[in-house]
Parts: C-alpha cells; structure tokens; sequence
C-alpha cells in the first residue's frame, strides 16, 4: 500500500468546490433572482406611475430621471431585510446544513480538517454575501438603463459625475454593503456550529440581523450603536457625495472585522471541540 | 504490512454521553491485513467507538493507535489513508452522484485535483454505479447510496477501511457483492474493520472477531478462537463408563447417559480446556471409542455473550 | 489529545485584545502633549494667523442643554419632510449629536456638508458667491453678493468661525487663561479658557482647543456654571491640513434641479432664506445680554408640529412661559414677546417686565 501522491495540496479545491454549492443549490439561485427582482419591481414600478410624480422618498423621484439610480434604491431597500434574510439563510447553513444532511462527518474524516473547513464554510458565505449585493446592483443598472434615460448622474452633495465614475462608485458600493454583511455572515456561521438544524441557525441569525437594526434606532442605548453590526449598514450615503468620504467605510471594515473575529473565533472554540455525532 | 502490527488499537477506551456509558473501558488490537468483524446488537456501542476512532468525537478517556499513530494527535496524517463509512452514506441531495464524490474528495488534501475524476469513475465502477453517476443523488435508492458511500471510501487506495454496517439496505445481490469487495480488498493488503450486527456476515467474511455488548467487549479474538470458546458439550464413547463419570465429576462437570448406550454426555458450564479434558481421560484409563466436542452453533454462542431478543442495549 | 479548552483561549483573547484596543489606544493619546508655553495673547494672534489655513474635516457637534427627550415627539423632525421648519432645525441643533465635513480652500473658499440618512446638504461658498443645495428636495440658492461683502452661509459655523466669534465678543469681563495642553482629533492642542467674571450668566466658562501647527481652532466647548460636561461642544472629530482641490468650491447645478437667485447687498447682512424675522433688540452686556424679540414672533413659529413642541417644553412661569435649558433661557412673555439670554429665567421676566 503506498500513498500515490503524499504531497499537501493547498486545498483550493474544496473552496472551488464550496463556492461551486453555495451557487448550484437552487435555494440559494431562488434567493438570488429574488434579490434581483427588487430592482426590476422598482423600476417597473415607477415606470408604471411615473406621471404622478412628486410624492414619495427622494430617490424614487430621482431613478424616473436618471436610470442609475435604481440601483441604489434597491440597494437600500434590499439592506434592512432582503439581503440580511438571504446572508442569514446561507450563513446559518454552513456547518448545520452539512451536520444535517450527515455530510459534515464524511467531510472531516476526508479529512477537511476543522478549522479549514470552517474558513471554507466561511468564505463561501461570504462569496454568497458579494453575489447578493452585485445581483442587485447589476441588475438595477440594467433596467435602470432600459426603462430611463440614462444621464450623468447627480451625487447627494448636487455634483455631477460620468459613466465611469459612477461605475467605481457602483463597485464601491458593491465592496461596501458585502462587506457590511460579514459581519452577520460570522455570527451565522457561528450559530450554524451550535445545532445540527439549518432552520434554527437561520432563524436565529436573521432575528439577530432584525434586533440590531431595532436597537440601533432606539435613542436610549445610543452609546450600544456604534457597536451594533447594523449601524453603518445604510452609511451607503457617504460613497454618493463628493468628495467621496471612507468615513463610514473605515469604521465599517473594523466594526465588521471585530465581529468575525469574535463570532469567527467563537465558531472555532465550539466546532473544533464539537462531537460530530449526526 | 508488517507482520504483527496493529492498525487498530484502543486502550481503555470510553465514552460517556451524560450518564449513560456509550462505550465503556474499550481494549482492542485489529492486526493489519486481517478482516475485523465488529460485531454487536444495537446501541452496544460499535457506531460511538468508530466515530471516536476517526476522530469525530472525542474519548472521554483512553488512547487510540491507528496505523501505528497516536490519535487524535495525527487525525490529519493518518486519515487520507483511512475510508470509512460510518453510520451509513450522507450524501448532498441536490448534486449527482458523482459530484457527490468529487465534492468529499476535494476536501482531501492529499487527494490529487487531476486525477479526480479519474478516481471518482474507478469508485462508482467498484461499486457498480457508473450506470447512475449522472443521476442526482436524491433519486438513489437506499441500496444506490449506499454504494455511494462504499465508493466515497475507496476514492484512494487506502490502509485501512472502517465500515459500519456496511450492508444495511442493501439487497442479497448487494450484500453477495459486498462480501466479495471485502475479501478483494483484504487480499489488496488492505485492513478491513467492519461492524455488524448480524452474524452471519461477519462469519462469511471475518479472520478476527470482536463481540459488544453494552458498550463492553465480551470476546475478542480470531473467529477460531471464537469458536473454540464455543464448546458447550462433549460426548465420550467408552465401555468405561463409570471411570469416565468420576474423571468428568473431577472437573466438576455433570454427565448424562449419552444418546447410545456406551456413551455420556456433560454439559461444560465453565470453560474447560478440551483438549486437557480429553487428555485426563486417557490417564485414567478410559478407553475412548470416541470424544466429540461440540459447539454451540456462533450464533447460540453471539446470542450467550450479548443476551437475547433483539432489545436494545439502553 | 491537547486539552480541548485551548480551542477556545483565541474567543477568550479577541474580546480581550479588542477592549485593551478600544480603552487603551484613546488613553495612550490623550496624554498631555509637551508644546512650547504661550500666553493668552501670543494664542490669539496664532489663531488670528490661521485664516489663510486650507484643510478638510469631519465637525461633531453636540449639546447637552438639559432638554426632555424630544426625539419621540420630534420623530417627524429627523430627517423626514418636515425638517426644514426653523423649529425643528433647531431642535436637531439643540438634541443629540449633528456631524458635517468641512472643507476650507482659504479664508473665502469653504464647502460643508450635513450628512442625512441617504441626504445631504451642502453650503458652498466661493468668493462673493454661495451656494446651498439640498438633496432631499433637489433645491439650490444661489447667493451672490456685491463686492467686499461676506454672504451669511447659515447657522452651521466652522470652529475657526465660532472661535472669531467669541473673540470678538471678549470683553473686560472675561479672565482669559491657557490651560493644560490636549489633544484634539488626533492633534496637540493648546486650550485657551474663557471664564466670564459676571456671574449673572449662565455659562461657566468657554475652552477653545487651538491646533499646535497651525493655531486654527479645532474645538469649542462652552460649559454652564457648575457643570462638567459641555452644554455645547463644536470641534472636528478628525482633520487633514492638506491644500484643498478648487473645484471643490465651483459648484454647477445639476440639471433638473430649482434655482432660486439671490442677490445680497454690501450693507445688509439678511441671510436669504431668514429674510422675514425681525432684528431683535438687544439690551444688557456682555455675557448676561439679552435678546428680545417683539410681541408676534411666538405665533410665527406656531405650525402646529411646533406648537406641540413647544408645549411640551415650555412650563409656566409668572407672565407667560419659559424654557430653562443649563445654557440658555427662553421666555415667552404673554404679550407674545420672546426673550432669550445666557441667564437664569427670573433675569428675563424682570427684562420683560421693564
Ligand atoms: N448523541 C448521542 N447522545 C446520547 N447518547 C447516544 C448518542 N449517540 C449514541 N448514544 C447512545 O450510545 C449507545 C451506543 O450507540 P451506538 O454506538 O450508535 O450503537 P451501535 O452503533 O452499536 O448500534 C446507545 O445506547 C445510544 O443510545
Ligand atoms: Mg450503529
């Protein structure tokens, strides 16, 4: 009996093939075309009652004069409920749906390895969370720029930009919101090493996206808020003005970085002492 | 493989769940290249010890050898080298089934990207699913699956395979072929550990024998020994039948007149050397037109040593 | 097997490192920075030196006046519809915490911008021009302004603005002294500490934190008598002395939104859109004046979402009603007559009765 090929890979190939599932499972597709459905509902939307305009928020009165700004209002709908339910269903999956489906004790006596399978679990969550925020954003420019007229666009600070700028301040957004779903991704993940029922590890970590976004409105914690994983979730608004502000993106990236290490750290603390007993 | 060495070995080994003794003071040495037939009831504690030997879950004490290693020091080395199935086949509904396997061989990182699929097609064609790879695996029948789960553990060529109940599900025609895989794989040098709660597969397949029972070992050893141990009645033929009851009652054994007339039998309620019996026999002087041993049939043996009925062990 | 504990000493450590990063970061910069003395006066000529100063920031505004909670009734006043009402602007101004980026080209080029969720407004002033845009209701003012004139660009100051203010206002009645050394945004700062000697004021004394390198003010804190904390604090959270693009300045309306024209004389001061309040009559001096504005200005705020503010606010006091914040005083005399003073209530209803 000899060993073929004794040599360690990297084990690229199980993040390839991690990355390959999140994407083939048609769940996961089914939520996809959800997300993208938001911006088409929009623009259809206001396409259908664009003569009486002049009521409603201020976006929505400006996509019916500029396509581009679909996007963004899908984008800020989609950020308080439709994207943390998708982040949550494909975060609390992670180790819980692999226990369930009994998967996870072929994956570790492969041997995957604790801890890698973990990371793999998690970039694939977070490959999802990118995914997510990009289908909104492509699919709001393009039918932004099917149903309107598309025109250099205005910033919030009343500047005007061209195409190829705005296209940087798309991908800017795009980094921005998936970033700021990572940090929701790291506490699914960890909650996914709690239980061997996907359901209950989805549930709880899209309720916990919902209660940080209430207690960040409540004004008696006010000093609780710039702690919450939700806070700068709609800080959006600072990639639109001009100059452009990385305020709120710096504060974001260390907020979101703290709770994947915290939640990241917790979920290895709790898998790799786990019993594999499904 | 070196002669005498182990490829599996657990010292003390148990498991605790709560208050219940999942797996209690476990000692067994598998020799490498020997078919280890693992053989209990229900709930006696074979799926617990397997998992702890893979490393699933942890011991709550004693120590584990695989393949000369300490574990679960050197799960990561050890492993590659390790199939297993435990606890019957899992697999991802929504994907093929040959997916399936690229997906479980991918997580190993000894297993070479470019001669995947190569391996995946030699596993299912082992196993007899090559007419259902493109098939998601959703649609396999409990047979299909399990076959899958075979092929998941002979992705590689590996030193030791661990199966647990490996026939479960699968039809007679199955279970014929699996018999077959397993001495193949044996005559490969290949060690085979395979639980079991019936029998009469592990007598068709096995060199060594291990017996649970509650989470205890009862008997361990080769499937010989096993029997030998087995002997529950022997019957002296001899015109000297008094000498003959008197030498029996000096070894504490009850004889009966035999079923023909020159002939006793006695019940061995201790374990009594045979072959030591039959000698003090011909020292005293009896003339022996006959002695048999006679064994209690494995399975009446298997039923003594775990008890009866198909209760499970709580 | 290594004991299983040890898996979980990296979830003990990130809590740990992250609290020592977040509790001892902060102390290890507020040391007192070792800076040259200055007397007060060499202060404020390094401040009066630092108008050509060209930077950009973020400014945090906070006031803790005393004020009840307003923010349940004044939901509608936070960045909905309603908030371009002067009550509710000042409601924003006087509860919680407002930030804006500053951006200063020179002593007449600036730009800031008050960030909303999702809105913005911004006031860009270049030269004898300003501008104001507003986002939510895609609205520009232009200003411009004869010759030699400076256009009033609303009531959010830069510190440097604020800090000229109160210099200004210095009066003999002032003890001036510098105090311990600070940091500000990152800076060493030097604190210049106004202490009024009238003590019929409600403010204890004014701190301006003054930049090192540069001598702008980065930071006003005023304090009312006796307490610790900052009734009203302006000051920039973080600050870049770079050279400022011009283009910054030069704003073009984007199409489609309303441009309403201005034109402002030398002589008049009227802010555009304030045009219809009239001038207060000041009396008293110094740090205990008192601004009173004439019968009919109460009912000019009266809409009725700020009425319903108002109610809830204001207590009754002999001859009309009154709000008593640690700063600042109002009292609605029942003539209609505003009165409003650095000073306690009872110094207000005698103005009034006068
Ligand atoms: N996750 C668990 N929690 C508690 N008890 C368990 C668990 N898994 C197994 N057991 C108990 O351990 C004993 C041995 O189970 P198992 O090893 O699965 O038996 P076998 O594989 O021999 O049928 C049983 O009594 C079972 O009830
Ligand atoms: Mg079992």
């Amino acid at each position: 009996m000899s060993q073929s090929d004794t040599r360690r890979n990297l084990g690229l190939a199980l993040l390839g093939s991690e990355i390959t599932i999140v994407f083939r499972r048609r769940r996961n597709q089914a939520m996809l075309l959800a997300l993208a459905a938001v911006p088409i509902l929009i623009a259809v939307a206001v396409r259908l009652s664009s003569n009486t305009s002049g009521r409603g928020p201020a976006f929505l009165a400006s996509i019916s004069e500029n396509g581009l700004f679909v996007a963004l209002t899908a984008l800020t709908v989609s950020i308080p409920l439709f994207l943390p339910l998708t982040v949550g269903v494909v975060a609390g999956d992670t180790i819980a749906g692999e226990a369930n489906l009994g998967t996870l004790r072929y994956l570790l006596i492969s041997p995957a390895g604790r801890l890698r399978l973990l990371l793999v679990k998690y970039a694939g969550a977070a490959a999802f969370c990118l995914a997510a925020t990009a289908i909104v954003v492509i699919a709001g420019v393009a039918i932004g720029a099917a149903l309107f007229p598309v025109r250099p666009v205005t910033l919030l600070s009343g500047d005007t930009i061209d195409g190829a700028e705005y296209a940087v301040r798309c991908l800017l957004l795009i980094a921005y919101v998936s970033m700021s779903m990572l940090g929701l991704s790291a506490i699914g993940l960890f909650l996914s090493t709690l239980t061997t029922v996907p359901v209950g590890a989805m549930a709880a970590t899209i309720v916990l996206s919902a209660a940080s976004q209430i207690l960040d409105v409540l004004p008696q914690l006010a000093w609780l808020h710039p702690w919450l994983f939700s806070h700068y979730w709609l800080g959006i608004a600072d990639l639109l003005t001009s100059p452009i502000s990385f305020d709120s993106f710096q504060s974001n990236a260390l907020l979101q970085l703290g709770y994947i290490a915290v939640f990241g750290t917790l979920a290895y603390g709790r898998f790799a002492t786990k019993d594999v007993l499904s | 493989m070196t002669d005498g060495a182990l490829a599996i070995e657990t010292h003390g080994l148990t498991k605790r769940f709560g208050s219940q003794l999942a797996v209690n003071q476990l000692d067994i040495a598998v020799p490498s290249g020997s078919v280890f037939g693992f053989l209990g009831p229900n709930g006696s504690g074979k799926t617990t010890t397997i998992r702890m030997l893979l490393g699933l879950a942890s011991a709550t004490s004693g120590e584990i050898r695989m393949l000369g290693s300490a574990m679960p020091q050197s799960l990561q080395s050890v492993l590659p080298r390790v199939g297993a199935l435990v606890e019957g086949p899992a697999i991802y509904p929504f994907l093929s089934g040959r997916a399936n396997l690229a997906r479980l061989d991918s997580a190993d990182r000894f297993a070479s990207s470019r001669t995947r699929t190569a391996r995946v097609d030699a596993a299912l064609d082992r196993v007899g699913l090559t007419h259902a790879a493109r098939k998601k695996a959703h649609a396999y029948s409990l047979g299909m699956k399990q076959r899958l789960g075979i092929a998941n553990a002979l992705l590689t060529p590996r030193d030791l395979l661990i199966l647990d109940e490996p026939t479960n599900g699968l039809d007679p025609q199955g279970t014929r072929e699996m018999r077959n895989l397993i001495r193949s794989l044996a005559a490969e040098g290949t060690t085979v550990f395979v639980s079991s709660h019936l029998l009469a597969e592990i007598e068709q397949t096995c060199s060594h024998v291990a017996v649970m029972s509650a989470g205890r070992l009862v008997a361990q050893g080769t499937l010989d020994d096993l029997r030998a141990e087995g002997v529950t009645r022997v019957e002296v033929r001899t015109p000297d039948l008094d000498l003959a009851r008197e030498v029996l009652a000096r070894w504490g054994l009850q004889s009966q007149p035999g079923p023909i007339d020159s002939s006793l039998t006695a019940a061995l309620t201790t374990s009594v050397p045979v072959e030591q019996l039959s000698e003090a026999l011909v020292i005293a002087g009896v003339r022996l037109r006959g002695f048999t041993a006679e064994g209690a049939s494995l399975e009446d043996r298997f039923v003594a040593l775990t008890g009866e009925g198909f209760d499970v062990a709580e | 097997m290594p004991s299983k504990w040890t898996r979980w000493i990296p979830a003990a450590l990130v809590p740990i490192v992250a609290v020592a990063g977040v509790v001892l970061i902060p102390i290890a910069a507020d040391a007192t920075p070792a800076l040259p003395e200055k007397s007060p006066q060499q202060l404020l000529e390094f401040i009066a030196g630092s108008a050509d100063a060209q930077y950009s920031g973020t400014v945090e505004q906070s006031s803790h006046l005393g004020l009840p909670d307003l923010s349940s009734l004044g939901s509608s006043y936070r960045g909905g519809a309603g908030s371009d009402s002067p009550v509710s602007a000042a409601v924003e101004l006087l509860t919680g915490t407002n930030s804006a980026r500053v951006f200063v080209g020179g002593p007449d080029t600036a730009r800031i911008q008050v960030t909303d969720t999702l809105a913005e407004r911004d006031v860009i002033r270049n030269g004898a021009e300003a501008w104001t845009y507003d986002s939510k209701t895609n609205a520009v003012q232009h200003v411009t302004a004869t010759p030699g004139t400076r256009p009033d660009t609303g009531a959010t100051r830069t510190p440097a603005e604020l800090a000229t203010q109160f210099i200004d206002g210095l009066e003999p009645s002032t003890t001036i002294s510098v105090t311990e050394t600070a940091r500000v945004a990152g800076r060493a700062v030097y604190q210049l500490v106004l202490t009024p000697d009238d003590d019929a004021t409600l403010v204890g004394s004014v701190i301006l934190s003054v930049d090192s390198e540069t001598g702008l003010p980065l930071d006003v804190r005023i304090f009312a008598d006796g307490q610790s904390d900052a009734a009203f604090a302006v000051g920039f959270s973080s600050i870049d002395f770079s050279a400022q693009d011009a283009s910054l300045f030069n704003f073009t309306p984007p199409a489609g939104a309303t441009v309403e024209e201005h034109q402002v004389d030398g002589n008049s001061d009227t802010a555009p859109d304030k045009g219809e309040f009239t001038k207060p009559e000041v009396t008293g001096a110094g740090w205990s004046s008192i601004a009173e504005l004439p019968a009919g200005t109460a009912s000019d705020l009266g809409d009725s979402e700020a009425s319903a503010l108002l109610d809830q606010v204001l207590v009754p006091v002999t001859g009309g009603r009154a709000l008593e914040t640690s700063l600042v005083s109002v009292f609605l005399a029942n003539d209609g007559r505003v009165l409003v003073g650095a000073v306690a209530i009872d110094q207000l209803q005698a103005a009034a009765a006068q």
